[in-house]
C-alpha cells in the first residue's frame, strides 16, 4: 500500500531527499498508524502538529489505507 | 484548584500565546487552564455551544452569529483591530500602486480568492468586499489557513484574505505580498476580543484577574514588541522572533479595551451578516457586549490608534520585504 504525505511550513525540512519539496509517497503495511509515519519521517515530537487525512481531522493513532493523503502542519497561519 | 477551559487560535498576536507561555494563569490566578486550539472562530463558537470552553479568543462576527443562534456568550474585552489582510503573488498590483480597492480586485476577475471558514471575520470581510464591487470572483473557504499558501502556489486560488501571520508565512513559502492593507479592508474591524460563557459573568473576581493578564500581554506587544516576540516564538516553536515582529508590524493595533469605535465597527457587521444570510435577527450592543469588567480594568483612553514603534512603513507592499 502507498500513501501520500504532504508536509507544510518548517516540517518540509524533514521530507526525504527524493521528494518534490512538498510531499512524498510512503510505502506502508496494513495497520500502519500516523504515529509510525511521523516517527519514520523523524518529525520532531515537540513541534505542535495538525493532522488531516484526505482533508478531514485525523488522530495520531489512526491507521491509514491505500491512497490516503496525509497532511501534517504546524498551526501558524492564524484563524 | 479551579479549572478554566480556554479556546484559542494560532494567531500569534493574540495575548493567549504570552499568557500560555509564561504560565500566568497558574501563577497569578491559581487556576488550572485547559488550553484548546481551534482552526477558526466558527469552530470555537461550536465549542461554546457544547460547553467545551469557558473563554475564547475570537473575532466578533462569528461571536455575533453564535449569539443570534442562541448561544449564551458575550464579549467582555477587546484585543486587536484590523487583523485581515489581502495577499497575492507579486505579479498582481497592490493598493499602493493602484490606489483603489476596485482596481485591485479587477485583477482577480474569473479567479478565486481563499479565506478561512464561512462565518469567520475574514470570510465575512471577503464576501462583503466582493459583493460591493464584483460578482465574478469566487470565494474558496479553507478549514485551516495554513493550507492557503500551497493553494496559491499550485494556482488553485489567485490570492487570499486572512491574518497577518498568514501574510508572513505565505510570503516565505510562495513569495506573496500584501495587495490590500488591513486598514483599507475594514477600518477598526474587531479581529478578536475576549468572549465568555454568560455563566462566567457572575464570577467578577475571576474575570478581573483574567483581563488584567490580558491587558498586560497586550501592553507588552505594543510597548516591548521584541520581548513579546521572543516569548511568542518560544511558545509557537516553529517561527523565530523576526517572524513574529513582521506579524506585529502588519497590523499593530493592540489593546484590551472596548472603545466606541470598536463597538461601532462591530455593529456595522450586522447589516453584512444579514445580507450574507449568516443571521436573520438583529442584535443590540447589550446582546453582544458586557463592558462592566473591562471598564474597571481599562478606564483610560484606548491604545488601538497608538501603535508606538511598531509602524515603520507606509508602503504596505514592502512591509514583508524589510
Amino acid at each position: 500500500m502507498e500513501v501520500t504525505v504532504k508536509l507544510f511550513a518548517t516540517l518540509r525540512d524533514f521530507l526525504p531527499k527524493n521528494s518534490d519539496g512538498k510531499s512524498c509517497r510512503v510505502e506502508i503495511d496494513e495497520n500502519t498508524t500516523i504515529k509510525q509515519i511521523i516517527t519514520q519521517l523523524k518529525l520532531p515530537e515537540e513541534i505542535p502538529k495538525i493532522i488531516l487525512v484526505n482533508g478531514l481531522n485525523g488522530s495520531i493513532d489512526q491507521t491509514l489505507k491505500d491512497g490516503d493523503v496525509l497532511s501534517i502542519f504546524p498551526p501558524v497561519a492564524g484563524g | 484548584m479551579e479549572q478554566l477551559k480556554i479556546g484559542y487560535l494560532s494567531t500569534m498576536y493574540h495575548s493567549s500565546h504570552i499568557i500560555k507561555a509564561d504560565g500566568l494563569i497558574e501563577k497569578s490566578m491559581h487556576i488550572t487552564p485547559d488550553w484548546k486550539l481551534f482552526p477558526t472562530g466558527p469552530a470555537m463558537v461550536e465549542a461554546f455551544a457544547a460547553s467545551v470552553i469557558d473563554i475564547g479568543y475570537i473575532g466578533l462576527p462569528p461571536t455575533m452569529i453564535g449569539i443570534e443562534k442562541g448561544i449564551s456568550i458575550k464579549c467582555i474585552a477587546g484585543g486587536h483591530v484590523e487583523g485581515t489582510v489581502m495577499i497575492a503573488p507579486k505579479d498582481f498590483q497592490s493598493f499602493d500602486e493602484l490606489h483603489s480597492i476596485d482596481h485591485v480586485l479587477k485583477q482577480f476577475k474569473d479567479k478565486s480568492l481563499g479565506t478561512p471558514t464561512r462565518g469567520s471575520i475574514h470570510d465575512v470581510i471577503t464576501r462583503n468586499l466582493i459583493g460591493e464591487t464584483r460578482e465574478d470572483i469566487e470565494v474558496k473557504n479553507f478549514s485551516w489557513a495554513d493550507l492557503i499558501p500551497e493553494a496559491i502556489d499550485s494556482g488553485e486560488i489567485a490570492g487570499a484574505l486572512g491574518t497577518p501571520p498568514l501574510a508572513v508565512i505565505s510570503a516565505q513559502e510562495c513569495g506573496t505580498t500584501i495587495v490590500i492593507p488591513p486598514h483599507k479592508l475594514w477600518p477598526y474591524n474587531p479581529s478578536y476580543g475576549i468572549v465568555v460563557r454568560k455563566e462566567l459573568l457572575s464570577k467578577k473576581g475571576l474575570l478581573e484577574d483574567f483581563l488584567i493578564l490580558h491587558e498586560r500581554a497586550c501592553n507588552l506587544i505594543r510597548e516591548k514588541p521584541e520581548e513579546a516576540a521572543t516569548i511568542i516564538a518560544g511558545e509557537i516553536k516553529v517561527v523565530d522572533s523576526n517572524f513574529v515582529i513582521q506579524v506585529f508590524r502588519i497590523s499593530p493595533k493592540y489593546c484590551a479595551s472596548l472603545p466606541k469605535p470598536y463597538i461601532d465597527s462591530t455593529m456595522a457587521f450586522l447589516t453584512v451578516l444579514n445580507k450574507l444570510g449568516y443571521i436573520e435577527k438583529t442584535l443590540t450592543e447589550e446582546d453582544i457586549f458586557d463592558l462592566t469588567t473591562i471598564q474597571k480594568i481599562h478606564p483610560q483612553p484606548d491604545h488601538y490608534s497608538n501603535p508606538n514603534n511598531l509602524t515603520t512603513t507606509s508602503k504596505w507592499s514592502e512591509v514583508l520585504d524589510v
